[in-house]
């Protein structure tokens, strides 16, 4: 497989590294850039576990070519807690008991950070709808959507201070 | 098990909500499935 030089902005540090031009996005972040975090569920866009942003957009990182990062800001869950502090949405994934195996935990994290970033206050159809990609065969989902809310609440209260 | 001695044992762990010990890990993307871990020398099969 041919290698192409790829230089973008991984949670807000400037990477390079050399990405094959049949190479996922997703492998590239886990085997050249030991960002292991986003996880292979399926491989074919169905599981949503390897659910990264690219330039603020929601995408499958196993349906993005590596090479296709040239020049993009890329965030995953590793940029997610910043200096240590969990962002709301951890802690309440935490308290609220959201996840078990923890397979589908980053995808999930950065799929509802994703959402409420454009939509600070969804209704429980509009979380289901946009965690609709992605899959968790734990938790039933009502423990996700209740710790979504609760974080969305909080974040509603931080802005409002 | 009758009430009082539910009560003199003085549940300190059924019916609280702690929070699981792996829990930080898998939510900040640090926690080691089998898939993420590298040995050294370690083959792969393509």
């Amino acid at each position: 497989m041919s290698k192409v030089r790829v230089s973008a902005v991984v949670n807000g540090e400037p990477v390079e590294f050399l990405g094959g031009t049949r190479q996922s996005l997703l492998d590239a972040l886990r085997d050249e850039l030991g960002l292991t975090g986003s996880k292979e569920g399926c491989g074919t866009g169905d599981c949503g576990a390897c659910s990264i942003t690219l330039d603020g957009t929601l995408v499958c990182s196993c349906l993005v070519l590596a090479p296709e990062a040239q020049g993009r800001r890329i965030e995953t869950i590793e940029g997610m807690a910043v200096n240590g502090v969990m962002h709301p949405l951890q802690q309440k994934f935490l308290e609220h008991a959201a996840l078990q195996c923890g397979f589908c935990t980053p995808g999930l994290l950065v799929a509802a950070k994703a959402l409420l970033e454009r939509n600070p206050d969804p209704t429980e159809t509009e979380i289901r709808y946009w965690l609709a990609g992605n899959l968790c065969r734990c938790t039933g989902y009502d423990k996700i959507v209740r710790a979504v809310q609760d974080a969305a609440a909080e974040l509603r209260q931080e802005a409002a201070r | 098990m009758n009430d009082a001695f539910v009560q003199a044992a003085a549940l300190r762990v059924v019916g609280t909500r702690p929070i699981r010990p792996d829990g930080a890990d898998k939510v900040t993307g640090r926690a080691n499935f089998g898939a993420d871990l590298r040995m050294p020398g370690q083959l792969t099969g393509k």
